[in-house]
């Protein structure tokens, strides 16, 4: 439609009409995933009365959650489940049904797929396991047919299914709903991604979507990507992979993407004793590879579930940064020396402040105390020096930005150094003239760890260790460059 | 290729006659070099003093640990006589003469079918330690600019390719080579396993190919 709109020449040739179909083709698959995600009524196919039965489990957490849209139960041999009206099969359902969650054994599949297809229900998340992880591989062909056929879009199988904190939709059998964010995770392993969205609430880390991706028999990473990129909730592309299903595709879908992405890749060791005969044979594990791809298609590598949350919290919450300097701010030399020597292991630099900036910063520190890059604001610190320090280092020409940190020291006052960051992030937010990342690093046990509270619930990232800020400012540094910010100034 | 591709009958490895040629139709520079079948094609080398006689045979993948490579040949006198000595030690098999080339940074740069995401190419420091350091990168093709530019700056060894101790190396050379060979390999991804250039000696104002291998699938 776009096309004929711009009064594309070339409509005449047979060429560009297949051209025409297939776009318009793959806007459909977009558009369909898109409803697919946040679909206005749903059917539970093989729902039970039985809890504990992934059947139960996944109607219950469906009806859970504030998901607004409209609920089905299919199952022949039950009138209600849960307080609702069950339906012997979908085309006895009236209404149009946006999705289907099939979680019947897999041999009954092909038929309940038959039967969408005729109701015209376009998606589908086939829960049931039984199918390529067992070698049943005529079955999921089957599968495929059918979707085919129908136009229907299959997540799985063998797949938890989805969760959207966003519209209060739980459409997985898995207990658990993560808070409303724009970081979307994707796994190809179901386990990991339960243990994913537990780590989020934990760190207060808001999620937007939570996506398990099962067998990839249909929907695979590049059409995820392709998703997430128009999803408007999600800012972040959080993945875990074990084995990309169709390469060259993933890495075109990862190049056009907009959004950042990080990506735990899972078998890094995998044994390559077969029989090379070149010298570039022998050096190519299918890892060094896929590390090629990912910096090719400037996606961030991370090596755990931490690691992928401090990064992607980061990059969904912090502006990218426009260069590589970093200043930062500590109440004690001990951290500040600690984070300027992660810095330098990871080529982030820690350079001298401008002379305004030592003079903004000489009229708030004890008379003795000379002002450097890490600044200390010694041990006897208050709001208003954190305040001040922070808003100089961030103005300061030569910072790209600050890390700020608060050790547990004897006369520290961390819930006022919070209240510093929490006035600095709010200014960084609202004025752009201070749009440089700031990142917290808090150290020092519980008591600390409530007072992070503060800073959790306005989406800052807060690190309870040194090099796990710096990894944080580097991966906003490596978005800036990604974007082709730096060196371009405010 | 598909001349190659013509006459190869079972063959799965590329002389290295016929790899060079096809590095020359992608403008990778190569050393000279010369097919020799019998005596006479001696007469006919218009190659400048001092080359090399190196085995050029599928048969053999380590041409050194065989004695199939002889260095420094002065004269012609001396490239009979080795000749004569390479006959005896290797019957019916062809040779390849070649010109000496001025030592360089050794590098290596590499084709490999990937079976996820296709044919990629490789680059490191090559030499005898390329293996044990196993300092190299890869990138699926095709490669832009950048990419070959990242590359060179990935290595750990990057220090060498940047002026390390008065060693010079043109960056550029490099840098055509690797987006040649990218261009290389995208017209012939279908075909090619695994290809080698190593070592390609990388100098002050240029680099070239001196030992070449392919493998097609």
């Amino acid at each position: 439609m776009l096309l004929l709109k711009k009064g594309n020449p070339c409509l005449k040739a047979n060429r560009d009409l297949i051209t025409i179909f297939i776009q318009s083709y793959s806007a459909y698959k977009l558009m369909s995933l898109e409803r697919f995600f946040n679909p206005k009524s749903i059917a539970v196919i093989g729902a039970s009365r039985t809890p504990g039965k992934i059947g139960y489990e996944t109607l219950k957490n469906t009806l859970v959650y504030d998901y607004k849209g409209k609920m089905y139960p299919v199952n022949p041999n039950a009138d209600e489940i849960l307080g609702q009206k069950c339906y012997p099969n979908v085309k006895a359902v009236r209404d149009k049904i946006d999705l289907a969650l099939i979680v019947v054994p897999a041999e009954m599949v092909p038929g309940i797929l038959e039967e969408c297809g005729k109701k015209k229900i376009k998606n589908a998340v086939i829960v049931s396991s039984g199918f390529i992880e067992i070698g049943e591989k005529k079955l999921a062909e089957n599968i495929l047919l059918i979707a085919k056929k129908y136009g229907i879009r299959i997540l799985g199988p063998n797949t938890m299914g989805f969760k959207n904190p966003v519209d209060g939709l739980d459409a997985s059998f898995v207990f658990g709903m993560p808070y409303k964010g724009s970081i979307s995770v994707v796994s190809q392993s179901g386990a990991l991604s339960i243990g994913v969205i537990y780590h989020a609430l934990l760190e207060k880390i808001g999620l937007s979507k939570v996506i398990g991706m099962g067998n990839k028999l249909d929907i695979d990473d590049a059409d995820i990507i392709e998703y997430l990129e128009k999803d408007p909730s999600t800012k972040v592309i959080a993945m875990y992979i074990q084995a990309a299903q169709n390469g060259k595709k993933f890495v075109s879908a990862a190049k056009k993407c907009s959004k950042p992405i990080v990506v735990i890749k899972a078998g890094k060791t995998k044994a390559g004793a077969k029989a090379v005969s070149s010298h570039t044979g022998a050096m190519a594990g299918s890892d060094k590879i896929y590390d090629g791809v990912f910096k090719q298609a400037d996606i961030i590598r991370v090596n755990d579930v931490t690691e992928l949350f401090d990064v992607s919290n980061a990059l969904a919450n912090q502006p990218p940064a426009r260069g590589n300097r970093v200043g930062i701010i500590s109440n004690g030399g001990g951290a500040g020396i600690l984070l300027a020597d992660a810095c330098s292991d990871n080529d982030l630099e820690v350079p001298y402040l401008n002379n305004y900036t030592v003079k903004k910063l000489k009229k708030i520190l004890p008379p003795l105390v000379t002002p450097g890059n890490p600044v200390d604001l010694v041990a006897d610190a208050g709001f208003h020096r954190y305040e001040m320090a922070t808003k100089a280092v961030l103005e300061d020409k030569n910072i790209d930005g600050v890390i700020v940190t608060c050790v547990h020291g004897g006369y520290a006052r961390p819930r006022e150094y919070t209240g510093a960051v929490l006035k600095m992030v709010e200014l960084q937010r609202n004025d752009p003239k201070h749009d440089k990342p700031i990142i917290s690093c808090w150290i020092g046990g519980r008591e600390i760890e409530e007072v992070t509270e503060d800073l959790k619930n306005e989406y800052i990232p807060v690190y309870q260790d040194t090099t796990r800020a710096v990894n944080a400012m580097k991966a906003l540094v490596k978005e800036g460059s990604r974007l082709g910010l730096h060196n371009k100034g405010i | 290729m598909k001349h190659f591709l013509k006459n190869m009958g079972n063959r799965k490895i590329l002389k290295e006659n016929e790899v060079k040629s096809l590095l020359k139709e992608y403008n990778i520079p190569t050393t000279g070099y010369a097919l020799v079948k019998n005596e006479k094609d001696l007469k006919k080398i218009s190659l400048p003093y001092p080359l090399v006689m190196k085995i050029c045979s599928p048969k053999y993948t380590h041409k050194t640990d065989v004695g199939g490579v002889k260095l420094g040949i002065k004269s012609e006198d001396e490239l009979v006589k080795v000749y004569k000595d390479f006959q005896k030690k290797f019957a019916g098999e062809n040779f390849i003469i070649e010109t000496m080339e001025k030592p360089g940074v050794e590098a290596i740069v590499g084709l490999v079918h990937d079976p996820t995401f296709g044919l990629s190419i490789m680059f490191g420091l090559g030499g005898i330690f390329t293996e044990i350091f196993k300092d190299v990168v890869f990138r699926v093709l095709p490669i832009d600019r950048k990419d070959a530019e990242d590359m060179m700056s990935e290595i750990k060894s990057r220090k060498i390719l940047g002026g390390f101790r008065g060693i010079k190396v043109s960056r550029d050379a490099l840098i055509n080579i690797l987006l040649n060979v990218s261009n290389l390999g995208v017209d012939f991804q279908n075909s090619i396993k695994e290809m080698d250039l190593n070592p390609v000696f990388l100098r002050e104002k240029d680099a070239v190919v001196v030992d070449a291998r392919m493998i097609i699938k």
